[in-house]
């Protein structure tokens, strides 16, 4: 079996899209279903639920318990994974192709049955508010958190998507199976299968078994609201400060998306990037700092970060903002820009090389409204962005940024 | 020379004790991992942090690349490059497009052979190092294994972090660093592995052809000794600036040499705590809802290495979660593995081999570790081989050897809250 370049599509009887990558470069079998929910969705007093919701599938099916299902899905070496992400949840299995069949089965018990055992959902609800109390004692996860709700003052694309210490707690079961409902639906799926196996066993597999469908159609996506120009200074007992600098962005599908990757590409990413280059090499200022951009369906951010010795602090935010403002001064140079772009695309291609990384590409570019080809596509749009392109974005979103600063106590 | 060619890899060493191992993979990307013997465990109080430091200063430039060149020409390569330092072995790895692959072979080994460690340079990383170390310290998992390793060996290479402490760190020279680099990065501490859209048999020669200027150590820098000894019954619980507790628990280990135990040991680690269907996880978690993680593992070094269990939970079920943890592992005479058990570990590491394969990248590690450690091919040829062929009863005469008889280091980080006093036994 040669390796196709390109997925093959087909649409089930119960209307679920799917891609279909065969490949034997491997034994391992990559299918990811993908569903247009997300926790941008979310009322922040509701923040986390659809995450949450996605999770309490595995605790227990109407065939299985908790230990029963798990003790299933280990004892054949495989992986089922279920989460919300800010535009679209993911359900994935990895696994090896002899046991597609028996875990694809699992897969899809799990859900089409789910249990929702008040016992569990009270169980699952202990997981998640560790999980973010450890998100919360993690810096740079504590700073990002803070800087997406203070830009998105709190909504859309500022909702944690595992939700709030406040709000996991207000979940009942009555919620859960009510939004799962609605946002398990295979009619509005898109399922990606990539690895050494049989097209036709899966479509078999999914068209007898994958069968909750329903009429309502999927919202449709809000606008986010920014909040520019903020400040916040947060006091923690940790030994070094932490610094974000933010702006608003634009959603994936703009024609300056390209163009602001380049951005981000040549403030922070690599070590030949500016941050890198002028606050770790040249000052000593940092260990870690990072330009991160943050592309989703309707809008998004790009954020300059970096963890500096608390008397270092200001003297790492005038050099990050004087860089930023640089930026917007003057042209890229030609190396500069071919080498940040090269660096991108090479990245990029390096990045798929997992049959779970190419489901994921592929099946997020449907949900983000790309489409797959877009895949394809990445590596040429990326080396069509200019000097002027980037320099254009740079004057256009570079301004009135939000600082988050976190400084030691006492 | 010495030649294998054991399932698709073609090993070969030369007579100064450099090895190449090289394999083709239908991708369109290689790997090059240069993995060079010698880490934290080469060093004393006084020298402790310098594998670490020294590997940041290869990225810095040679006599051909000049500051920040390097980055600049694998960047246009459009590669991804890093390294990482442990406590055996430091290596320096580059993913480029296949076409590339010559510019990143000799890019990385001018890095590796030809650093300048230049004296300005060497001081400005001290400050980034240093706030690396800050940033470790912040860090509430980072911070407690350091402090679990320094807790748990008496005796032995491995009680330093990796970092090195605050003071090492300032202390540290130039002069003592280039010694270093001289005495430790030499051919017969070195394996590079290829791995990608190469031929293998070219890749290994142009290999060998680009760090032909690698010499056989005629000066080794000396080894601490490498007696290991282990603590016991030491606690610690410290409060700290977070939200959740961390636990964790050590036991002793073998080292790697011991392939069956380490085996056994990868196998009971993940019966008792390596996934949703573990005794661990089902008992303390689901059952009694003591913790909201729990798992257990196993370190494995060249020289005898740690066993380990950790949990996240609240501060108020300490105590009861270490009794139930110790109470899970006591119970393993009279509930010794079942066969279904078995299976499914064995499955589970087989299948997480698989997985940790995928990329190139992941096949050059996994190889480059083993052949580091050992000094051969054979661990990772043998890796499937032994699991499959491990007993229940190797798993507990192991068990006995290293867990049951055995009062582990305890160390937990609480938060620093009025609330969270020191429990009945533990201080």
């Amino acid at each position: 079996m040669n390796a196709p370049q390109y997925p093959m599509e087909q649409t089930l009887a119960q209307g679920t899209r799917c891609l279909f990558l065969p490949c034997d470069s491997n034994n391992i079998v990559a299918v990811t279903a993908f569903f247009p929910y997300g926790s941008v969705f979310e009322e922040p007093t509701q923040a986390g639920i659809t995450d949450f919701t996605w999770r309490c599938l595995l605790r227990g099916t109407q065939k299985r318990s908790q230990a029963e299902y798990a003790e299933a899905v280990e004892s054949l070496g495989s992986s089922i994974s279920f989460r919300a992400g800010r535009d679209f949840s993911m359900a994935s299995l990895v696994c090896t192709s002899d046991c597609l069949i028996p875990s694809l089965e699992l897969f899809l018990e799990a859900l089409e049955m789910p249990r929702f055992d008040p016992a569990e959902i009270e169980k699952e609800r202990q997981t998640t508010l560790a999980a973010i109390r450890e998100e919360l004692d993690d810096k740079p996860s504590f700073a990002m958190r803070t800087f997406t709700a203070t830009l998105f003052s709190n909504t859309t694309y500022g909702i944690p998507v595992n939700g709030t210490l406040e709000s996991v707690k207000s979940f009942d079961q009555k919620q859960v199976e009510m939004l799962y409902h609605r946002i398990a639906c295979w009619n509005h799926a898109v399922v990606v299968c990539v690895g050494n196996f049989n097209p036709g066993e899966v479509v078999a597999q999914l068209e007898d078994s994958a069968r909750k469908t329903c009429e309502q159609p999927p919202p449709s996506y809000p606008s986010p609201c920014y909040s520019r120009g903020q400040n916040l200074e947060i006091r923690r007992a940790w030994e070094q400060s932490y610094l974000v600098i933010g702006f608003p962005a634009c959603p994936i599908t703009h024609r300056d998306y390209f163009p602001l990757r380049v951005l981000a590409g040549v403030l922070g990413e690599g070590m030949s990037s500016r941050f890198f280059v002028r606050l770790r090499e040249e000052k000593g200022l940092a260990y870690a700092t990072s330009c991160q951009l943050a592309a989703y369906r309707c809008g998004g951010y790009l954020a300059g970060t970096i963890g500096t010795k608390p008397e270092s602090l200001d003297e790492a935010q005038e050099l990050m903002l004087r860089i930023l403002s640089d930026i917007c001064q003057e042209k890229l140079p030609d190396t500069e820009l071919e080498r940040t772009k090269n660096y991108l695309i090479g990245k990029y291609l390096i990045g798929h090389q997992k049959n779970s990384a190419r489901a994921f590409f592929l099946g997020s570019y449907e949900m983000l409204g790309l489409g797959w080809q877009i895949d394809e596509e990445y590596p040429r749009r990326l080396k069509s962005v200019t000097a002027e392109d980037v320099l254009e974005v740079a004057q256009q979103y570079l301004n009135s940024p939000t600082v988050i600063q976190i400084r030691p106590q006492g | 020379m010495m030649i294998s060619t054991l399932q698709g890899w073609n090993i070969e060493k030369a007579p100064t004790g450099l090895t190449v191992a090289a394999r083709y993979m239908p991708i369109k990307v290689v790997t090059i991992d240069v993995w060079i013997a010698t880490g934290s465990a080469r060093e004393d109080d006084a020298t402790n942090g310098i594998s670490h430091f020294l590997e940041h200063m290869l990225f810095k430039g040679t006599s051909r690349f000049g500051v920040g060149e390097l980055d600049r020409h694998i960047m246009q390569l459009g590669g991804v490059w890093n390294a990482g330092t442990s406590m055996d072995f430091t290596h320096y790895y580059v993913t480029v497009a296949a076409p590339y692959f010559h510019d990143a072979l000799d890019a990385i080994a001018d890095m590796i052979q030809h650093a300048t460690i230049d004296p300005e340079e060497f001081e400005k990383e001290r400050l980034v190092i240093l706030e690396e170390y800050r940033r470790k310290q912040d860090d509430p998992w980072g911070w407690l294994f350091d402090e679990l390793y320094r807790l748990t060996y008496e005796k032995g290479p491995y009680r330093r972090s990796v970092i090195g402490t605050f003071d090492s760190i300032t202390r540290l020279t130039r002069e003592v660093m280039v010694d270093y680099y001289r005495r430790t990065y030499t051919a017969d501490a070195t394996t590079i592995l290829v791995v990608g859209d190469v031929d293998p048999d070219a890749a290994t020669q142009e290999a060998f052809h680009f760090f032909s200027g690698m010499a056989r150590n005629e000066n080794p820098w000396p080894d601490p000794a490498r007696e290991v000894a282990f603590h016991r019954g030491t606690r610690l619980v410290v409060p700290r600036d977070v939200h959740e507790s961390y636990l964790a628990l050590s036991f002793p280990g073998p080292g790697i040499e011991n392939a069956r135990e380490v085996i056994a040991l990868d196998l009971l680690t993940t019966i008792l705590g390596g996934g949703r269907s573990s005794r661990l996880i089902q008992r303390l978690r689901e059952d009694l809802q003591l913790v909201e993680d729990v798992g257990m593992s196993f370190s494995t070094h060249k020289a005898p290495g740690m066993t380990y269990g950790y949990a996240v939970l609240e501060r108020k079920n300490l105590d009861s979660a270490i009794g139930e943890f110790m109470h899970t592992l006591q119970s393993l005479p009279q509930k010794p593995p079942t066969d279904a058990e078995l299976a499914k570990a064995k499955r589970i590491l087989r299948n997480d081999f698989y997985y940790a394969t995928e990329t190139t990248s992941g096949q050059s590690s996994v190889m480059g570790y083993y052949m580091t450690l050992t000094g051969s091919e054979d661990f990772y040829h043998r890796y499937l081989a032994l699991v499959e062929s491990t007993s229940s009863r190797d798993l507990l005469e192991t068990a006995e050897k290293y867990l049951l008889d055995h009062d582990p280091v305890i160390l937990a980080a609480v938060p620093n809250t009025a609330e969270s006093h020191a429990p009945g036994d533990l201080q």
